[in-house]
């Protein structure tokens, strides 16, 4: 690896006032605008928001993805120790091929319908890690068994429509971690699963993080999938992140009336028949969000201060490492409180 | 039958093969085999499974958008009334019976047509059930929206306009206009966001009061199950494999694969889900399902008996298992016949 060795105490990933725009009408929409976001080495942050929030395209954004008309506008990437909205296209496609990987609900649309699972491994095997073509099937085989696919040998030469949404998941994932990443982002991978596969694809994520020492951003609209998984979770938006912290601390005790209202109105933590807490309203269009604090238009704290001045991420009192963009973070009540 | 509104006995379907050759002509794929329930009037049956589990064929059989090959489907309109052999009614009966008995799909970006206004759609279909003439179809229209929370001016708006919330409100209405008794709901929240999913659950908790309706409702979402659901059947391979209360399913179930589900679901009140280890392996294809009890190439307790039909045991009145290792209760004996 080439580059100044990082300090130790700067995070593996640190972006900071990432903001990415699109054309929309006469002007332009920041469906992700002013992003601060962290993560350190081996950990697992979760990033949880609903359809539109701007978590997709947040992870597309760090890895310099984003799609045609869109442009990152602002801000900074730093990982391992350089920002990657400064690399030039070869230097970044070669840190994604490397030390950053990516993988998303449909694994069906990722890999190659015309050529078999083991095939495309070994692709990467010899694009990125230069090994001759025996020594990438046989470390393809060995990563195809690694990542819990029975006889590997045999699933080689398979391919990707003649997979359950499973496995095809699993052969992604294989396809990712050939190239041993520093940083696997995965974004939905277990929305498509059923719930028993789903609870597998969980165990086998948390089994390579831990053997590889990999860090994980997890992007999921699921509250609860992100317990399961994330040390930290951060909870995004309208295209901000409007509240962070350990996600234990975080969901027993959130600091923004947003986290609030997405974990009331979960029927989990309801009791049953009985009527659910519902956010009123949806989240704001493209290029209707309010003025000032954007979750306004639906909170139920909500003040005058909260029409003319935005709000920024703060530590509450009394939560040291949580962070809340809310100008009444403190009277935020609890969470089986009053409604 | 006076207090079921719904009873289904030992129904069948099979879907044709995929054109492959190789399984040769006329080979049929069951998806539906020997389901039996009793719906109650007033309540909830939540039929719950993973993908390809039937669940949502025994929906379309009960409407017939599919033909059952085999079963009995008795459906009664009112109380007291005789109840209507479904199965047996032709086309003509068919459409006079459809009024009473409706769908709400998952999807409400399909299932509404793009070209046709609010006011069409709703319109049309209030005049051709003859629940209003010319003269009171304007109130009729406007009682309508609200009851399903939204305002007279969505009627002159096209289904692009409205969120995915929105949609599926308008595709509820529609199913509500022709005034049924009976309501079937496939997976009706799994296309919204979860601050949306609760707004769309509480509609549907107020209306089942309101127009003293019964739900068949279709869910992968054993959260949202356990919040809706009066009784529970449990879907696995196209067989029931128990069924009984809510609390009943979820306080004890008894059959290794509910526990299992159960088991999997991740929840945010629970740091990990998974007690005991997630279930291995996949759901094995339908074509060829294992011989005897369906579950026992996943089952961590299968034994040497599993290779025969499990008996239908009744654990508790009401409470039925279809598995070798549960014990009936005392005095309760209620093997049925094996299949």
């Amino acid at each position: 690896m080439s580059g100044p060795k990082p300090p130790s105490s700067e995070p593996l990933l640190d972006v900071r006032g990432l903001r990415t725009l699109f054309p929309i009408g006469d002007g332009e929409f920041a469906p992700v605008d002013g992003v601060d976001l962290r993560l350190g080495a081996g950990e697992t942050l979760g990033l949880a928001g609903e359809s539109g929030s701007g978590k997709s395209l947040l992870a597309l954004s760090i890895l310099g993805l984003v799609p045609e008309p869109g442009r990152i506008a602002a801000g900074s990437v730093r990982f391992g120790g350089r920002d990657l909205l400064q690399l030039d296209p070869e230097a970044l496609r070669s840190v994604r091929g490397r030390e950053l990987a990516l993988i998303f609900q449909e694994p069906a649309a990722a890999l190659n319908p015309v050529l078999s699972v083991g095939e495309q491994i070994v692709e990467v095997l010899r694009l990125h890690r230069g090994l001759d073509r025996r020594a990438a099937r046989a470390e393809a085989v060995r990563a195809l068994g690694e990542v819990g696919i029975a006889d590997p040998e045999q699933r080689f030469g398979s391919y990707s429509h003649q997979l359950s949404g499973g496995l095809r998941q699993r052969a992604m994932i294989a396809m990712a971690m050939v190239s041993r990443p520093k940083l696997l982002i995965a974004d939905e991978p277990t929305t498509a699963l059923d719930v028993t596969i789903q609870a597998q694809v969980l165990e086998l994520l948390a089994e390579l993080q831990s053997s590889t020492g990999m860090a994980l951003l997890f992007i999921s609209h699921d509250l609860a999938v992100l317990s399961q998984i994330a040390d930290r979770t951060a909870v995004m938006y309208a295209g901000r992140i409007v509240e962070s912290g350990p996600t234990r601390a975080l969901f027993q005790r959130p600091r923004h009336p947003y986290t609030l209202g997405l974990l009331r109105s979960l029927p989990e933590l309801t009791p049953p028949g009985a009527e659910l807490v519902a956010l009123p309203g949806q989240p704001p269009r493209p290029g209707h969000r309010p003025s000032g604090c954007r979750f306004r238009s639906r909170c139920s704290l909500v003040q005058e201060r909260c029409a003319s001045e935005e709000p920024h991420l703060g530590s509450p009192a009394g939560a040291s490492d949580q962070l809340s963009a809310c100008h009444f973070a403190a009277d935020v009540p609890a969470l089986g409180g009053e409604r | 039958m006076t207090d079921v509104v719904l009873r289904v006995r030992d129904l069948h379907h099979a879907y044709p093969a995929q054109g492959r050759r190789l399984w040769g002509r006329g080979r049929r794929v069951p998806a539906v085999e020997g389901v039996s329930f009793d719906l109650p009037r007033g309540q909830t049956l939540a039929l719950v499974g993973e993908s390809g589990c039937g669940k949502s064929t025994v929906a379309r059989a009960i409407l017939r958008l599919v033909e059952p090959s085999a079963g009995e489907v008795l459906f009664a309109a009112r109380p007291g009334e005789g109840p209507v052999d479904v199965l047996g009614l032709n086309r003509a009966q068919l459409r006079r019976l459809r009024p009473r008995l409706q769908m709400v799909f998952q999807d409400p970006w399909s299932s509404l047509n793009p070209r046709l206004s609010v006011r069409r759609v709703l319109g049309e279909l209030l005049l051709f059930h003859r629940v209003v003439d010319r003269g009171g179809l304007e109130p009729a229209l406007i009682d309508l929206l609200s009851q399903v929370g939204l305002d007279a001016d969505a009627l002159d708006r096209f289904p692009h306009e409205f969120s995915g919330g929105e949609r599926q409100r308008i595709a509820i209405a529609r199913a509500l206009a022709p005034r049924p008794t009976l309501l079937i709901a496939d997976e009706p929240t799994s296309a919204l966001d979860v601050s949306v999913q609760a707004q769309v659950l509480n509609l549907l908790a107020r209306l089942k009061v309101e127009r003293g309706l019964s739900y068949l409702f279709i869910s992968h979402d054993l959260s949202i199950v356990r919040h809706v659901a009066d009784r529970v059947a449990v879907m696995y391979l196209g067989q029931i494999v128990e069924s009984g209360t809510r609390e009943d399913i979820f306080e004890r179930p008894a059959h290794p694969y509910t526990r299992a589900l159960l088991g999997a679901i991740p929840t945010v009140s629970r740091a990990k889900a998974g007690q005991g280890v997630p279930l291995r392996g996949e759901v094995p294809s339908s074509t060829s399902p294992p011989s005897g009890c369906r579950f026992r190439s996943r089952c961590p307790l299968a034994e040497e008996r599993c290779r025969l039909s499990p008996p239908e045991v009744s654990v508790r009145p009401g409470h039925r298992v279809h598995c070798h290792l549960s014990s009936p209760v005392e005095g309760d004996r209620e093997e049925s016949t094996q299949r």
